[in-house]
């Protein structure tokens, strides 16, 4: 008889290496240094990056003129994006957008003329809360420290499009075990002048 | 003893603390052949160049970081100076402007936008002031166009519309309509200057254009969202009193607020509420020396005592209340004690705290507001024990 064979339990080392990988960046937002264009003055880009009452049906960004957005915004600091996610009511939310990585001076035509780092079709489903997050291409986005969305229409073609919240998803930008502790990294990758 | 501090309320603080917002400008000149004109004196091409130098001055001085820049219409469009705070350059290039050709308003906008497009710094909104002194040869139509990519790009316009002709023919309301798209919550304002004997720089100074609220700034004008930027009409120095006119004007809201509150703690007392704090100092003074005066009188000829007796009289037959409040100023530790009690209650008020803070950008929760306010009222206690003590 051979020995009894013992299994070993397995680590969930994978799993928590892609939680860490997974991060919501808001975090790293720069919370006063973000644009959007042809955006509603009443409904700023703010209610969608930040606040607890994120999906709330009144924290919306609605745009102006006409369907089309152009949204910028910073990192604190450099950042490798992984997935972005847009939650938006089905029928007037973004068709469709277009994302530049660092771009320079970027206005309407400029957005709608030149190829962007990526494009990305939103399905009506993609656009519900709790849907999954859309990979984006990891090979382009590995330094991004600014970033523009252009949304060049909606789904029904409504003269307004709407967006409840937008978040940006990548593996945390603070190395774990260099030498300041987690707390001291994370405080000063919000602005050293806080401490 | 009569003690003089600067009496700063809540409403003029907020006054103080309001800047500008930073923008970066791009003017436009008509320089076609229009402009040969003398029904602006001397002719429409200085007229405007004065205008222009009244402008870009209000403009870099009502905000540290904004910046102006140039462009001739006439035509073809040309860029002469790059938005710059260095005046110097600017107004050299504007002296060098000659009459030429036809103006493209459509043309000049596009490239002034191109111009703001590029600038360095991010922050500054953009805004075009454009100078129309010539028929609009473009089509409402393309103009309502221009207008709506402008108004989504978040660009800001002025139009100055001048001229003989131009007052009667369609560029009226051509501009009117294209104003109407590019505004966006009044940050766009359209000027249109009929021919007469004003002056063309007077007339764009004392417009919503460079801040101030339409038909003149008769008085004090209050300071609208576009910005505190009080200015008497015509003459060079104009923009150095913007912030006298605006200190003067934060003053008197300061003095009207001393007045409010003095009178809710004095209910007791009877008739000082119309009266300024240093106005009853002042009396305070003077009716101590007069008493000492009385005093010493009473060892002296019976005529002086007369004479100081009847001078009693006719003092207290002129102002019965300055007696009584005289009595009850007496009593307290002289208004110096007040006015800090004032200062440090206005800053007890959390929506105070709340938007001085928000102005200067610092997170709320990362300060310990109540540490810093606490060191002060410290302070504020020992001083006033040393002056208690002294006297």
């Amino acid at each position: 008889a051979g020995k009894p064979v013992t299994r070993r339990k397995k680590t969930h080392k994978r799993s928590t290496k892609m939680a860490e990988d997974f991060q919501d960046l808001q975090e790293f937002l720069d919370r006063k240094n973000h644009e959007a264009l042809n955006a509603v003055k009443q409904t700023p880009l703010a209610n969608v990056l930040f606040g607890k009452d994120r999906d709330d049906e009144k924290k919306i960004l609605k745009s102006d003129s006409d369907e089309q957005l152009l949204i910028t915004v910073n990192f604190n600091t450099v950042v490798k994006l992984k997935a972005i996610q847009i939650t938006a009511p089905t029928d007037c939310g973004p068709s469709s957008v277009k994302l530049f990585v660092n771009p320079g001076n970027l206005d309407f035509d400029g957005a709608e003329d030149e190829d962007g780092t990526q494009e990305i079709e939103l399905k009506p489903d993609d656009l519900k809360s709790g849907a999954k997050p859309i990979r984006l291409k990891f090979v382009k986005f590995q330094k991004v420290s600014n970033l523009s969305i252009f949304v060049p229409g909606n789904h029904d073609e409504a003269e307004e499009t709407i967006i409840q919240s937008i978040r940006f998803f990548g593996p945390s930008p603070i190395i774990e075990g260099s030498k300041p502790s987690l707390a001291q990294q994370k405080a000063a990758s919000q602005g050293d002048w806080l401490n | 003893k009569f003690r003089a501090r600067p009496f700063v309320s809540r409403a003029c603080v907020r006054v103080l603390l309001f800047k500008m917002p930073l923008e970066a400008v791009m003017v436009c000149m008509d320089n076609s052949e229009f402009q040969r004109n003398g029904d602006y004196s001397p002719n429409r091409l200085i007229a405007q160049r004065e205008t222009i130098n009244h402008i870009s001055l209000s403009k870099t001085e009502s905000n540290q970081e904004s910046t102006v820049g140039l462009l001739t219409m006439g035509g073809r469009a040309k860029v002469l100076c790059a938005p710059t705070r260095n005046l110097g350059a600017l107004m050299s290039e504007l002296k060098e402007v000659k009459i030429q050709g036809q103006c493209d308003f459509v043309a000049g906008i596009k490239t002034a936008q191109l111009a703001l497009k590029n600038r360095q710094n991010k922050n500054q909104h953009p805004r075009i002031i454009v100078f129309v002194g010539s028929p609009i040869e473009a089509d409402t139509k393309a103009l309502e166009k221009l207008g709506g990519q402008l108004k989504k790009n978040s660009f800001a316009v002025d139009v100055i519309n001048f001229g003989k002709e131009n007052a009667q023919n369609t560029n009226v309301e051509k501009l009117e309509a294209f104003i109407n798209k590019v505004n966006n919550e009044s940050n766009s304002h359209l000027l249109n200057v009929p021919p007469g004997p004003h002056i063309l720089s007077d007339m764009v100074i004392s417009s919503p254009i460079l801040g101030n609220a339409s038909h003149g700034g008769a008085g004090m004008a209050v300071p609208s969202s576009g910005g505190a930027n009080l200015s008497n009409g015509g003459g060079v120095g104009a923009a150095d009193n913007t912030e006298e006119a605006l200190l003067a004007y934060a003053l008197r809201i300061s003095m009207e607020e001393a007045r409010d509150a003095q009178q809710r703690p004095e209910e007791s007392k009877e008739e000082s509420k119309a009266e300024p704090m240093a106005e009853e100092k002042k009396d305070e003074a003077k009716k101590e020396d007069q008493k000492m005066e009385l005093e010493g009188v009473d060892d002296d000829a019976d005529e002086e005592a007369e004479l100081a007796r009847a001078m009693a009289l006719s003092m207290a037959m002129d102002d019965e209340d300055e007696e009584a409040e005289e009595k009850e100023a007496g009593g307290e530790t002289g208004g110096g004690g007040e006015v800090d009690d004032e200062i440090l209650q206005v800053f007890k008020e959390e929506a105070f705290i709340e938007d001085l803070i928000d102005s200067t950008g610092v997170q709320k929760d990362d300060i310990d507001i109540q540490k810093i306010l606490d060191f002060n009222e410290k302070d504020e206690g020992k001083k006033e024990d040393k002056d208690k003590g002294s006297k």
